[in-house]
């Protein structure tokens, strides 16, 4: 977590046309934050842009792969010049010229059992940019155990979901979704689908974060671009879910 | 009685259509429906929704009004004239095939 410190001149500049929507206080908040962002792909990359632009006093990206051709489609923090250096390491470079008060702290690593809780435990939030379901169910399950918020999107093509997880508030991802879907290694994705979706995120990020507005606990929503709708579906905790039950 | 049915994502490539209505007899239930439109309009359909053994796949998601089947009475839940059945499979990143 970042160490405490007040908001200066011009960062009250900066971030003026959102502190009259939470206040000084709100944005304070946000300064005080670490928010992991899981994967800087597709979800991960513009989230990761917009918790900057906001303010977030602390990002940890994580991410193994290096940046590919095939990614820049989508995964908008990486650019031309950026093909074959770690994500991590080109999403940072862009966030820090964005934002020089956010400290980013980059972490080229696959996240598995052995590191999860250690990274966990040191943010405040984790935005799910994963592209598997093994990843997110860790994930998912770790933050239940320690009480740390977690935002989960998906996408595919031009369709999309997004769940808010807050533990002890609502139900997690395995009791919405207990087994995975079948898998792909490629998968089409029209770059909109995860910026979307990633917005979706980061928009219940900074409401929980300042304490504005009502996360979206309780229900799952559905990101249709084929025919621009969106969809809510209500979602409850499975008495049999494996991750709430031992908690 | 007549049903509107809703299909998001795959279903609806697989159906080719996203909105559409259904005659069913009265007291029939969600598994009816699904029997229905696996006869009328896309054999597939029962085997994308449904397990080998015949239960709602975990994955995917089936509302009436809104409402989660799996709170209801699932594949049992009786529908009524004019209801709301919508089919969403959750999708994600790296993950669905269709």
């Amino acid at each position: 977590m970042s160490a405490l410190a007040g908001l200066s001149e011009e960062e009250l500049a900066r971030y003026d046309r959102q502190i009259r929507i939470f206040g000084r206080e709100g944005q304070q908040r946000l300064k005080n934050a670490a928010v992991m962002v899981a994967g800087v792909g597709g979800l991960g990359s513009p989230a990761a842009l917009y918790l900057a632009a906001a303010g977030v006093g602390k990002i940890v990206l994580v991410d193994k792969e290096r940046v590919e051709l095939s990614n820049l489609n989508r995964q908008i923090l990486h650019w031309t010049g950026d093909i074959g250096t770690p994500k991590v390491r080109s999403a940072a470079e862009k966030l820090r010229k964005l934002n020089p008060h956010v400290e980013v702290e980059e972490v080229f690593a696959e996240i598995n059992e052995s590191n999860i809780m250690d990274l966990v435990k040191r943010v405040d939030l984790v935005i799910d940019g994963m592209d598997n379901w093994e990843t997110r169910y860790l994930i998912n399950r770790v933050c239940v155990e320690v009480g740390r918020p977690f935002i989960h999107a998906g996408v595919y093509g031009m369709h999309g979901q997004m769940l808010v997880i807050i533990p002890g508030k609502g139900p997690c991802l395995q009791c919405v979704i207990p087994e995975p879907p079948p898998s792909a290694e490629v998968f089409p994705v029209l770059g909109t689908t995860p910026g979307i979706l990633a917005m979706m995120q980061v928009t219940e990020a900074v409401k929980i974060l300042t304490g504005y507005g009502q996360p979206a606990v309780g229900k799952m929503v559905i990101y249709d671009g084929t025919t621009m709708t969106f969809e809510e579906i209500s979602v409850q905790k499975r008495e049999d879910c494996p991750v709430c039950r031992k908690k | 009685m007549r049903v509107r049915v809703k299909v998001f994502a795959m279903f609806r490539e697989l159906l080719g259509t996203d909105v559409f209505t259904v005659e069913l007899d009265d007291d029939s239930t969600v598994f009816d429906l699904i029997e229905w439109i696996s006869k009328n309009m896309n054999e597939k359909f029962r085997d994308e929704v449904l397990d080998e053994k015949g239960r709602v796949k975990k994955y995917v998601k089936i509302l009436v009004n809104g409402r989660n089947i799996e709170f209801l009475d699932g594949l049992k839940t009786r529908l009524k004239h004019d209801d709301v059945v919508t089919f969403f499979p959750p999708v994600a990143g790296g993950l669905m095939v269709y």
